[in-house]
This record gives structure tokens, C-alpha cells and sequence, in this order.
């Protein structure tokens, strides 16, 4: 094995764990002087990363034996990466603001980015269980970074205690598949795999609950309960990485599995129908119901878990190639209308519950009307409305399933009717943008805190949305190397 | 051979759109006055798709990839049956802006972007000759409308206005995944190629469901119609015209255009029960009409029951009803058009459409009476004019195969008359009734120069319809061969 290697080909997996430590470093030699310079080691590390990433080409080797450096691991790395980037943004003029220690987050941020990162890559189920932990115990710490708020310190709480939870889902289901095959990498478990008449009952179950284990992080239905609350108390800006970030590193390990181990028995396509419909129905009903905008995107990205898993499921039952391709691409396009939705959140210094709730918005396009652009864009992305990026991600994910003929028909059907529930409540936000009067006619509603790179974030997300669901080339080409 | 006009005709509103949302300070009126500009320039630019001479094909063809990883191209091209739609809108849309001299003075610019926004989408939705590309402007035409009904429209505007987009949505989007099925099966997303395609019996029946579901939405055909009269109630009139005049027109076009020659057999197989739908529909629509006392729900359901009409002339699966139906989606623009207008222009001054409200207005605005009486006439169908010809064609060509219905059919005539001729009586005539009546200014230049045209149109189309129906003819002749072949077959 050749360790100098098998380090070049993983750089952009220990880089940000290098900036973890690095700011670390920095906050033990000067506490709470440090000032931005967290931030913009953060953010080096991450360019650093891209560009690595971004200056060499996928290659079939396996890393350490355990991990992956082909086109699907590296495309979701990219994604991690930015997005990372893009929290670092939001998160700066926030802990600024409230003069949290920047240190002690970005250092947090990036060790669970480096578990993501991990997380895309493992080929292997220990590997994987690792890649979790490392991704979650830093995140539990973020949602409860404002410690002296009781609904952060609520969101980090329920975080910790369902997330064990379902740790523990996913260690005694590695535990299972371990004890069929007498190994835990993906190439031995796969062998086995191919050949359905030997999965016995053990099999099953194991798959059922590594199944369980990641259905909690992507927050699909039925392991959903947490979403809300977390996402509403947890600071915007960890919210957004937990939308975005986590949901493609959760999302990437399952797509993996799919590809490499899980076989396409007719009780794993049921188990994963029954997720997707579940999360469709009962993602968007209860987004239907929400009067807070975090709130309203957590119930919206249950059902957005829900139309993943669709794109799961193909890859399950046999449309692997270009199932993979949709699934990374929603999981793209979705990342970047979260963020876009997050950043526009994060921008209108919106981190009180008074202001986050839609009320709050009525009129806004009379007076802002180009922040309602923006949260127009990004609610029609999440609408799936044509010309977005949104519209693209649904409309790749329906055609692989398409690939099948109509083995899929029914969480196909499911999608496309809660698509209409969910029309019903992205609009209500348009409406109330864009059809309701003002509360207070005169004055233009205030805008708290509104940094200019937050301003930046917000107009380049949500124009790239209008942009890629009109020309996606670029991303598509991007993703695919 | 690639043709831009149509990529200009629908890129330009589009720009002009963009320019209009990004021109820093930009006053209301002048935006108002550039949009009329464009829109009469891209009246003018869509002319020559109607003067071509069209022998029945696609003309004025664009075919460029657009998505090539997705399988979406961007292909453009009319026929008879589409260039006379896509004239209809680039007409009706000048006249939506000189209407919004009267009722919109608050938030001018939006709603420019919006209206230019939406004729791009509208035109988009006539010369699509991709499933996909049709599905993307089917869908983009309709939030700038949910827009327009919901920021200028009445008291119940939010509510109307995303019912019109729910019950539109939950259509098409089964139609988007008629159209995902489509392409797995045969490979290809292209109008041209699909009709070359041969889909199984049972294949054809659900993709016939999934698209009929789409466009009868649209249409709408009873009972799928409940959204229309909340729609037209509380859309600002200019809402209202392109609602009726164009969007309504996207539900029947797609039955002739898509239903009909990719689905032949399922749609001769269903042609009995969307028959009978449109003949529910002209008697149902014309009853409710009779009974409303708010004159555009009067109008909306006289919509439902001319559009009954057309329906009846596609599914009659007989050349001369289906060109009497395109001929009646051109004659419904531009009389409900009409009617729509004056509508507006009577609610402008007297804040009320209530029907009980009005009286003796022959005596008080004669200019007024006299455009209402003739937009009444052309909706009727008096002979002369063109709702005449095109009700005709519908009845004489139904009436072969189908004589229960066009028989039935011909009773929404009469009842037509009877409720559009209250409509004048109650408000043009008797005592007058509104205490203000006399303070209501006669129509000014403004607002006749916004009828004109239609009217214009509606006596030449009534005395010489020959050179349009020569152009209609030939292109519905083509739509009509796979489903002939399915009746010889069966």
C-alpha cells in the first residue's frame, strides 16, 4: 500500500480536518483574540481543498483500502465543500454579531465536514459508522452553539439524544451484516450480495436497520420528529449546513450502498417505497400547516428526503447509472435552494421566532423587492417550477425511475400529487410576499443586519438556481468528473 | 432549416420583460408605454406566421438542443392550427395594456414584466414542438398569471388565484409524467417523431388519461371547471381576457394537438365520454350562466360552455367540426375578449358588476351599448359575424356521426342567446338604475381604439373566413389521420 498516494488522493478529506486544527491552534495561543481569522482559515482550507479536488481527475484506486476516489465520492466531496464554504460565509457576521467564539465553531464546522467528506467516500461499514459519528457529534454541538437560548439548547439536546439513538440502529445493523459475512467491506459484503438466494432473515434486518440509521439523517418519515425542532432552533446557519450538508453526505453513503451492496429484493423496494411515500405525504401535509419559514423548510426537506429516496429506489431496482446521476443532481440543485433559502433567513437577521414567522414577510416585495425575488426563486425551486434548478432535479429523478417502465409508478404518482400539496404552501409564501399589504405601510420593513457577503450568498444561490434550471451544462459536467 | 422568427417572437417579450424588471428607476409610464411598444411590435413580427402559406405542416421551424443530458430540445415550428393562436395572443396582449390604462395604477412595472413574462410563455405553449419544452411553457405561464390575479386582483384574489394554479398543477403534472412515459417508450420527446411512434393500445390509454386529465383542467371541461369562475371574478380585467382568450385555448389545443394524433386509439375509445362531457358542459355552463347576477361569472360560465363547443369538434373526429373548433378557439378570444374589456371598462366607472346595479345605459353611453350589443352578437353566433361560422362548422360536422349531441349541442345555442341577451337587456335597458348612472362618462378614445381591432376582426372573420379556414383545414387534416386510421381499424 502506498501511503504517500493514497494521502494525495484523500487531501481534500484531511484538509478541513488540518483547518480544524489549525483554528483550534490558533484559539489556544490567543483566546477570544483571534477575531476573523477562524473564518478565513476555514475558508482557506476549504479553497484549498477545491482546488485539489478540482486539479485531479478520478481514479479507481481505493484509498486505504476502505475509502473510494471515484467520480461519485469526488462530485459529492465538491458539493461538500462548497457548501461548507457557503456556511462559513453565513456563519461569520452571526457570531460576530452575537460574539460567540468563532473558534471553538469553525474548528466544530470543519471536523463534521471532514466526516461528511468521509462519509461520501466509505467502502467500508465501519468506515461509514465513523464517518456518522464524526459528522454528528460536532453538528450536536453547533445546533446548541447559543448557549444561553433555550430553543438552541433545545435543538442541540434532541439532536444528541435521537441522533445516539439512531447511532445505535446503525451500529447493531452493521453488527448483523457483519455477522453473515465475517467482513465489513463493501467489495466482500457485495459478493454475497449478488447472489439473493443466500440472504437469510439476519440480512434482511441488518439492511433494514443501517436502512433506519441514515433515514434519521437524511430526515425522512418515519424518523422525522426531530427535523422541525432542530431545524428551528439550531442558528440559521447551522441549519443550513445541516440541510445541506448533511442530507448530501447521508444521501451520498446511501446512494453508495444502493450501488455497491444493497440487492434488489422486492422486500428492500418495498422498505424503501414505503419510506419515500411516508416522507412525500407527511413532509409536505405538515409544511402545509407551518407559520414559521425554518419550520416550513424543515417539513420541506422530510419531503424532499422523500423524492430522494424515489431516486434511491431506482437505483435499487436496476436504473444504477442514470438514477446516481439524478440523485446527485437533486441533491445539488437542492443544496443550493436551501442555502439560497437559509442565507436569505440569515440576511434579514431573521434569528428571532417573531421574524421568521410569514407574517412578518407580508408586503415585503412592495418595499424589498428584490429580496422577495430571491425567496421567490427559492421557493420555486423547491416547487419543482420550470426554468428553476428545482424543476430539473425532480424532472431528472422522474425520468431514471421512467427507466424501469412502470415498476415505480406508485412513488412516482405520490410525488407528482404531494408536489401539488407542496405547490399549495410555497405559494402561500409568494402570496404573502408578494399579495398582502405591508404591516406598516410607510416604513420599508427594517432590515436588521444585512452584511454584504450574506448579500453576495443570497443573489449568487438563488440566481445560480434561475441560471442552472435553465443552462445546467456546467453543473452537469462538473458533477460527472 | 432553422427559421428565428418564432425564437424572436417569444424572446423578445421576454427580453423586453428583463429590461423593463433591471432599468434602474424607470418610471410607470414609460414602462407602460414600452410594453405597449413591444407587444404591438411582436403583433407585427408574428404576422408573417399567418401569411405564410402553410399546406398543412410545421413552418417556421426551429430545432436546436437545448438540455442534451435530459433529452429536451428546444423545437419550434406552427401549422394551421397554431399560428392563428399564437396571432391571437400577440393581438389580445396590446390590448391588455391599453385596458390597464384604466385599472392598474399601483405597481405598473411588475405588472408589465409580468403580462410580457407570460406572452412569452403563452406563445411558448403554441409553437412547442417538444413534449418537454411545451411542459416547460405550459408551466411558465402560469405563475406570472397566478401573479396577476393575485396581486391586482379583487377581494378573493389569493384564494382564486391559487385554486387556478392547484387545479392546473395537479393536471399537468400527471401530464409531465405522460410525457417522462412517453419518452422511455419510444425514445424520443419530439412531435415529429412521436407521431411516427407507435404506442400499445393499453400504453395509449393511460398517457391519454394522464394528458386529457391536463388539458381538460384547462379547458375546462365539467366537472373540472369549479376554479374558472373564482379565477375570472376576482382577476383585474386584463387577467381575465388572457385568461379566457389564451390559457383556456392551452387545454384544447393540447387535445387536438397531442391527444389526438399520439393517442389515437385511446382516443377514439374515449371519444364518447368527452363528448358527452362537452355536451354536459355547453348545457350545464349555459344553465349556470342563466342564473348568475355577477356579469363576469355570467361570461366565465359561458366560457365553459363555449369551449364545450370546441371540445365537441375535436372529439367529433370529422374535419369539418375540428376546423369549426379551432376556427371557435379564435372566435371565443376575440368576443369574450371583448366582452371581458367592456366589462372592465363598465366596472372601472361604476365599482359594481352586479347585474341588478344597472339599467338604461343605451341612453346615457350609447358608444358603450352599441360595442356591447355587437361583442353580444358575435358571442351568440348571429350569421355575419364570426361566432356564426365556427358554432356552424362544430354542428354540421358533428351532426354525421353524432347527431344526439350536436342536436343537444345546438340547445346551448338558444340558451347562449337567452342569457347573453338578458345580459344587454338588464343592463342597457329599462329604467336606469344606479344613482350615479349619469355621472358615468361614454367610452373615450382609449378604450375604443382597445376594441377596434377585435371588432375589426370579427366582421372580416364573419364575411371572408375562407383564407384562415383554408389554412386550418389542411393542418387539422394531418391531426385527424392516426385517429381515422384507429376508426378503420376498429
Amino acid at each position: 500500500m502506498d501511503v504517500a498516494a493514497d494521502l494525495a488522493a484523500t487531501a481534500p478529506l484531511w484538509l478541513p480536518m488540518v483547518g480544524c486544527l489549525a483554528v483550534l491552534l490558533a484559539e489556544t495561543l490567543s483566546p477570544n483574540r483571534t477575531g476573523k481569522l477562524p473564518a478565513l482559515l476555514a475558508g482557506a482550507t476549504l479553497a484549498l481543498a477545491l482546488v485539489r479536488l478540482a486539479t485531479t481527475s478520478p481514479t479507481s484506486r481505493q484509498p486505504f483500502g476502505v475509502l473510494a476516489d471515484d467520480a461519485l465520492a469526488r462530485s459529492l466531496t465538491g458539493l461538500l465543500l462548497v457548501i461548507g464554504l457557503a456556511v462559513v460565509v453565513m456563519a461569520e457576521p452571526l457570531l460576530e454579531r452575537l460574539a460567540l467564539a468563532r473558534g471553538e465553531f469553525f474548528a466544530l464546522m470543519l471536523a463534521s465536514l471532514s466526516g461528511m467528506v468521509l462519509l461520501v467516500a466509505a467502502r467500508d461499514l465501519l468506515v461509514l459508522f465513523l464517518a456518522i459519528e464524526l459528522l454528528s457529534i460536532p453538528l450536536y454541538v453547533l445546533a446548541a452553539f447559543r448557549r444561553l437560548s433555550s430553543p438552541s439548547l433545545e435543538s442541540g439536546f434532541k439532536y444528541f439524544l435521537l441522533g445516539a439513538f439512531a447511532s445505535g440502529f446503525l451500529v447493531y445493523g452493521i453488527a448483523l451484516l457483519f455477522s453473515t459475512v465475517g467482513d465489513t467491506r463493501y467489495s466482500a459484503l457485495a459478493a454475497l450480495s449478488r447472489d439473493p438466494a443466500h440472504l437469510g432473515t439476519v440480512w434482511n434486518v441488518g439492511c433494514a436497520m443501517l436502512l433506519v440509521g441514515l433515514g434519521f439523517k437524511v430526515a425522512a418519515a418515519p424518523f422525522h420528529a426531530w427535523t422541525p425542532d432542530v431545524y428551528q432552533g439550531a442558528p440559521t446557519p447551522v441549519t443550513a449546513f445541516m440541510a445541506a450538508g448533511v442530507k448530501t453526505a447521508a444521501f451520498g453513503a446511501l446512494l453508495r450502498l444502493a450501488i455497491e451492496i444493497l440487492p434488489d429484493t422486492a422486500s428492500l423496494r418495498t422498505g424503501i417505497a414505503v419510506l419515500a411515500c411516508i416522507s412525500m405525504v407527511v413532509g409536505n401535509l405538515g409544511a402545509l400547516m407551518q407559520t414559521n419559514l425554518k419550520r416550513l423548510l424543515a417539513w420541506s426537506s422530510i419531503a424532499h428526503a422523500g423524492y430522494l429516496l424515489v431516486g434511491i429506489l431506482a437505483v435499487v431496482a436496476g436504473a444504477e447509472a442514470a438514477a446516481r446521476d439524478a440523485v446527485v443532481f437533486y441533491l445539488a440543485s437542492y443544496s443550493l435552494t436551501t442555502l439560497a433559502a437559509f442565507a436569505w433567513i440569515e440576511h434579514l437577521g431573521r434569528e428571532t421566532p417573531a421574524l421568521q414567522d410569514l407574517r412578518a414577510l407580508k408586503g415585503l416585495a412592495r418595499q424589498r423587492p428584490w429580496l422577495a425575488l430571491a425567496l421567490t426563486l427559492c421557493f420555486l425551486s423547491l416547487a419543482g417550477v420550470p426554468l428553476t434548478a428545482g424543476f430539473l432535479g425532480k424532472y431528472f429523478v422522474l425520468k431514471a425511475a421512467f427507466e424501469l417502465g412502470t415498476a415505480l409508478l406508485v412513488p412516482m404518482i405520490v410525488l407528482a400529487l404531494t408536489s401539488v400539496i407542496a405547490l399549495g404552501y410555497y405559494l402561500r409564501v409568494l402570496a404573502t410576499l408578494y399579495m398582502e399589504r405591508p404591516a406598516n405601510e410607510d416604513a420599508p420593513a427594517p432590515l436588521l443586519f444585512a452584511p454584504a457577503g450574506l448579500a453576495l450568498l443570497t443573489a449568487v444561490a438563488s440566481g445560480a438556481l434561475l441560471l442552472f434550471g435553465m443552462w445546467p451544462a456546467p453543473l452537469l459536467r462538473w458533477l460527472a468528473s | 432549416m432553422n427559421d428565428l422568427l418564432l425564437a424572436g417572437v417569444i424572446l423578445g417579450p421576454l427580453a423586453a420583460a428583463l429590461l423593463i424588471a433591471l432599468w434602474p428607476r424607470l418610471a410607470p409610464e414609460p414602462a407602460r408605454l414600452l410594453t405597449l411598444l413591444v407587444t404591438v411590435a411582436t403583433f407585427a413580427a408574428s404576422l408573417p406566421l399567418l401569411l405564410t402559406d402553410l399546406g398543412g405542416g410545421m413552418t417556421h421551424q426551429l430545432d436546436v438542443p437545448w438540455i442534451a443530458a435530459l433529452g429536451i430540445r428546444f423545437h419550434l415550428g406552427v401549422d394551421g392550427i397554431s399560428a392563428p393562436l399564437v396571432v391571437l395572443t400577440t393581438l389580445l396582449m396590446p390590448l391588455v395594456v391599453l385596458a390597464s390604462y384604466g385599472h392598474v395604477h399601483d405597481r405598473v412595472r411588475q405588472y408589465c414584466v409580468l403580462l410580457l413574462a407570460m406572452e412569452a410563455g403563452m406563445i411558448g405553449v403554441f409553437a412547442a414542438l417538444d413534449l418537454v419544452l411545451f411542459y416547460v411553457f405550459f408551466e411558465m405561464s402560469l405563475i406570472p398569471l397566478y401573479l396577476v390575479i393575485g396581486i391586482y386582483g379583487g377581494a378573493r384574489r389569493t384564494y382564486a388565484a391559487l385554486k387556478f394554479v392547484l387545479f392546473t398543477v395537479a393536471g399537468s403534472l400527471l401530464l409531465l409524467l405522460g410525457i417522462l412515459y412517453v419518452m422511455h417508450a419510444t425514445g424520443s420527446a419530439d412531435f415529429a417523431a412521436l407521431r411516427r411512434a407507435t404506442l400499445s393500445v393499453r400504453e395509449q390509454a393511460w398517457l391519454f388519461a394522464a394528458f386529457a386529465a391536463a388539458f381538460c383542467v384547462k379547458v375546462p371541461l365539467v366537472p373540472f371547471h369549479t376554479w374558472l369562475p373564482d379565477a375570472h371574478v376576482e382577476a383585474p380585467t386584463g387577467g381575465s381576457v388572457i385568461l379566457a382568450g389564451v390559457t383556456l385555448k392551452m387545454g384544447t389545443y393540447g387535445l387536438l394537438r397531442f391527444c389526438l394524433p399520439l393517442f389515437p386509439a385511446a382516443s377514439v375509445e374515449h371519444a364518447p365520454l368527452l363528448l358527452t362531457l362537452a355536451v354536459v358542459g355547453i348545457l350545464y355552463g349555459a344553465l349556470l350562466a342563466w342564473a348568475q347576477t355577477d356579469l363576469k361569472k355570467i361570461i366565465a360560465y359561458s366560457s365553459v360552455s363555449h369551449l364545450g363547443f370546441v371540445v365537441l369538434g375535436i372529439f367529433a373526429m370529422q374535419s369539418t367540426a375540428a376546423t369549426g373548433a379551432t376556427l371557435q378557439m379564435i372566435n371565443h378570444g376575440l368576443s369574450t375578449g371583448a366582452l371581458f374589456l367592456l366589462i372592465g371598462m363598465i366596472y372601472e366607472r361604476a365599482h359594481t358588476r352586479q347585474l341588478a346595479d344597472f339599467g338604461g345605459l343605451a341612453r346615457t353611453m350609447p358608444r358603450f351599448a352599441i360595442c356591447l350589443v355587437f361583442a353580444t352578437l358575435s358571442s351568440i353566433g348571429l350569421p355575419g359575424l364570426n361566432g356564426f361560422i365556427g358554432e356552424f362548422l362544430i354542428l354540421i360536422g358533428t351532426w354525421r356521426d353524432h347527431a344526439l349531441a350536436a342536436s343537444l349541442a345546438s340547445l346551448g345555442v338558444l340558451l347562449g342567446a337567452i342569457y347573453m341577451l338578458g345580459l344587454v337587456k338588464g343592463l342597457l335597458f329599462g329604467p336606469v338604475v344606479h344613482p350615479k348612472t349619469a355621472t358615468w362618462r361614454d367610452l373615450n378614445l382609449r378604450e375604443m381604439l382597445t376594441l377596434a381591432p377585435l371588432f375589426a376582426l370579427m366582421i372580416a372573420l364573419g364575411f371572408a373566413p375562407r383564407p384562415l379556414l383554408k389554412r386550418i383545414e389542411p393542418a387539422v387534416e394531418r391531426m385527424l389521420e392516426a385517429p381515422r386510421l384507429a376508426i378503420e381499424g376498429k
